[in-house]
């Protein structure tokens, strides 16, 4: 993977990153906002209803109070109780019919609606328990409420009441909460009920109770909205049955299940609930009613509408999205510049590695910065120069001194100081110089010798020897040294042979016609690097290499001459003629020589591959 | 008050003598009597009642009688009167035991409204509001029985009349001792009435010229 791929995936990965923790963040702290919101609005809209109820039900609160406290009442209650212990039914009806004409009198406000002040709300229900939490049964001739109840749900609501009051039967305290009950007709009602107590006042024993039950508007509330077209809906969850004009019945079985869980003591704010109804989500929030003891446990729930919430966490999701997109395209726009500021002295440095490769030492990338591609290029471009400085060096020690020394000498494989090495030795000259150059120009003497030396100089690497010298006319090969290659006797002898057919073919071409004369000797000489301190010189000394001097000497026109050693190590490939042995300068006794006449392919039997007196043949 | 009471009580056994002439049984001991009540506080409704002018309510006491049926009649030609007063915020006496057909007064002595009335079974009637000076009619008590009387505007004050059938009975001191003499010989239930929840009775045989002695509540 490229380095502009991987910078683009890392600034998209990062940006990306951001992007969703970014969406994430804020999402999350909308729904708290949301969720604060629809909570205050709750809670306003919860303290708005008890406050509305508080209004509606003040006006009958000091009526009621003032007639729980009525002696008459008590007097009336106290008869009651006597009349109920002796179970003197005759009685029980007179009182209890005394009773409800009492409270018709006093709460002439509360139950008759032609009394009541205009607009405010009649009593659906009122009656009169005894000490015992009995309901007295109201007379048919007395008005106990608007609202009729079938006998089966008058009694139900008696045992709801004789409950009620055997709950609070200590407490002796005013109490509220919510009760529904079944008018004739069958159709359910919620109503706000209130249960005054009646206390003795002498001894403080209870008497029995006033209940006084109003319709509750809640049950079928419209009245909180947020806005006209977004109404809050809302209603009383009592006893599995939702009562609402508002919510739909689908609520029912989710707000059992939800409020059905296990008993909680705590405050039953904040569970909530999201339902679809009419098409549109809402948010259900539910609380639990303040109701009196012994009153069954009622619910307030909300609805409020999510549309809007919802359009606006969409509307932030797709703001940010398209933030997040710009910022990738930003990203990817700056990651394909950055890495084109990279790549494009990157590619400039590897062009020129390659071309460094292939020889080409002249090269070098333009530094155009000051940061670290432009240090890492000005390095390169002295690193170069440094090369192409050593190349010339290289080059020129090859043309100061023997190739394959040379590179022997790179490489450090020429020992300082000698070694002994056991290798052939040959020594070319030219066969009457003197007399040929007495009446040369300088010049015309250089020339030829120039001629006469770069063919042979070739030869000689050709046949794996090394020059070591010239002098004057004579060159001085070794064969063997520096390096051994194998078989450097028939190296040097082969090259004195094909030497002999070069210089044959040049004397056709050649204004000058030049005989010449060589010597191999072979054996053991000291080999290395000689001289003084300031200057040293590959070189062999020895014995062997004096010898193929002096044999030189001996030698005839084109003629090779080699001595015993060579001759023994060519063995069977050479075909010689045995010299008389001779005296030479330098020698205690005569030298037994020979004079190479051929060599033959020893594969081929006998059959002469080179030979003096055949020139050109190779 | 006092003398006047039992002026009353004297006039009734004076009352009582001639028919009694031949009864000499007598029948004495004590009643529990329940502790004493405390002084109500003034309720905050009563504007111009301060804690100082409300009197602390009656020691409880017990009225002792004798049931059955006897030869002597109890409603006199003309209904003995007695008087049940208002003073102090308090009706005294606050047990009062009456026989059938007797005649009761309610007079005011104290310098504010007080009204009179009874929802009981026995005797119904509401005297209204008046102040002192402004002295309703005796109401008659022809039935016996409990009756119950309240002050409508002054909601502590109670008070019970006893209508009895029996011209024997009596009214406890306030330690719950009572005696009764001349009385009639013969197998009878002595019954003693301390309050609408409490009522002891237990039965005794009188022996002419001896005196019992009972205790309430019975063992």
């Amino acid at each position: 993977m490229s380095f502009r791929s991987k910078l683009l995936l890392a600034l998209m990965a990062v940006v990306g990153g951001v992007t969703g923790a970014v969406l994430l963040a804020a999402q999350r702290q909308l729904a708290v906002a949301h969720e604060r919101l629809f909570e205050q609005q709750f809670q306003s809209q919860q303290a708005l209803l008890r406050a509305g109820q508080e209004s509606r039900l003040k006006q009958f609160q000091d009526k009621c109070y003032t007639f729980s406290k009525l002696v008459r009442l008590h007097a009336l209650m106290r008869r009651w109780a006597g009349a109920a212990d002796s179970q003197d039914q005759a009685d029980m009806a007179v009182t209890g019919e005394r009773l409800y004409k009492t409270a018709n009198d006093e709460l002439r406000e509360v139950l008759d609606r032609s009394q009541a002040e205009p607009g405010a709300q009649v009593a659906s229900i009122l009656r009169i328990i005894g000490s015992k939490g009995e309901t007295i049964p109201p007379p048919e001739s007395v008005s106990a409420g608007e609202v009729r109840l079938s006998r089966e749900a008058d009694q139900r609501l008696a045992s709801r009441l004789a409950d009620i009051s055997e709950a609070g039967r200590t407490l002796a305290e005013i109490r509220a909460g919510h009760l529904a009950v079944e008018a004739l007709g069958g159709h359910p009602l919620l109503l706000e009920v209130i249960l005054y107590p009646f206390i003795d006042p002498n001894g403080g024993d209870l008497l029995g109770g006033l209940v006084v039950g109003f319709a509750s508007p809640e049950g079928a509330s419209r009245s909180v909205a947020r806005s006209p077209d977004e109404p809050v809906r809302g209603g009383i969850f009592l006893d599995g049955e939702l009562y609402s004009s508002t919510l739909p019945t689908s609520l029912k079985p989710i707000l059992a299940a939800k409020i059905a869980g296990p008993p909680r003591s705590d405050a039953t704010f904040g569970r909530q609930v999201d339902v679809p109804f009419d098409g549109q989500p809402y948010r259900v929030f539910f609380a639990s009613l303040n109701s009196g003891a012994g009153f069954p446990r009622s619910w307030r729930v909300s609805a409020f509408p999510l549309r809007e919430v919802l359009a606006e966490e969409a509307a932030l999701r797709w703001r940010i999205g398209a933030y997040g997109f710009a910022a990738l395209a930003a990203a990817a726009i700056l990651s394909a510049l950055l890495a084109h500021g990279l790549s494009v002295p990157i590619r400039q440095l590897a062009a020129a590695t390659a071309e460094v490769e292939r020889g080409h030492l002249e090269v070098r990338v333009p530094v155009t910065s000051g940061n670290e591609l432009g240090r890492l290029a000005g390095a390169f471009n002295q690193m170069v120069a440094g090369l192409a400085q050593r190349e010339r060096f290289r080059s020129l020690l090859n043309l100061v001194t023997d190739k394959g020394i040379a590179e022997e000498l790179i490489a450090g494989r020429v020992a300082l100081g000698g070694e002994r090495r056991d290798i052939s030795v040959l020594f070319c000259d030219i066969r009457g110089f003197t007399a040929l150059t007495q009446n040369m120009a300088p010049e015309e003497v250089v020339r030829m010798l120039n001629e006469h030396f770069t063919p042979l100089t070739r030869v000689v690497y050709e046949h794996n020897g090394v020059v070591d010298k010239f002098v004057g006319d004579l060159i001085m090969a070794i064969f063997g040294a520096p390096k051994i290659f194998g078989h450097d006797a028939l190296n040097a002898v082969q090259c004195a042979l094909r030497m002999i057919a070069e210089r044959q073919s040049l004397n056709s071409t050649s204004r000058h016609r030049i005989q010449m004369g060589i010597g191999i000797a072979s054996g053991p000489v000291l080999a290395g690097c000689m001289g003084s301190n300031d200057r040293l010189n590959y070189t062999v000394v020895g014995e062997r290499v004096n010898l193929a001097s002096r044999l030189c000497g001996q030698a005839g026109k084109m003629e090779v001459v080699i001595d015993q050693t060579t001759r023994e190590r060519l063995g069977e490939a050479a075909i010689v003629q045995t010299l008389p042995p001779v005296t030479l300068k330098g020698f205690d006794q005569p030298v037994q020589s020979f004079k190479l006449l051929s060599i033959v392919d020893a594969r081929n039997a006998g059959k002469p591959v080179l030979a003096v007196t055949a020139p050109g043949v190779g | 008050m006092k003398p006047m009471l039992t002026a009353v009580w004297a006039a009734a056994g004076l009352y009582l003598a001639p028919f009694t002439f031949s009864a000499d049984a007598a029948v004495e001991g004590t009643v529990k009597l329940p502790p004493r009540a405390a002084a109500p506080g003034p309720n905050a409704r009563y504007k111009n009642v301060s804690a100082k002018s409300v009197a602390a309510p009656a020691p409880p006491l017990a009225i002792v009688y004798l049931d059955g049926k006897f030869e002597v009649p109890v409603v006199t030609n003309p209904p003995q009167l007695y008087q049940i007063v208002q003073k102090g915020f308090q009706f005294n006496p606050s047990l009062l035991a009456v026989p059938k057909g007797a005649r009761v007064e309610f007079p005011n002595h104290d310098g504010e409204y007080h009204n009179v009335l009874s929802y009981s079974k026995a005797k119904e009637f509401d005297l209204g509001r008046f102040l002192s000076g402004e002295q309703p009619p005796a109401v008659v008590f022809d039935k016996a029985g409990v009756v119950e009387l309240n002050c409508e505007i002054h909601e502590h004050m109670r008070a019970y009349i006893l209508v009895l059938e029996t011209p024997y009975f009596t009214t406890t001191d306030t330690e719950g001792r009572f005696r009764l003499e001349h009385l009639p010989a013969g197998h009878f239930t002595l019954k003693a009435w301390i309050g609408p929840r409490t009522a002891w009775k237990q039965p005794v045989d009188l022996v002419e010229g001896q005196r019992l002695s009972v205790a309430f509540p019975p063992p």
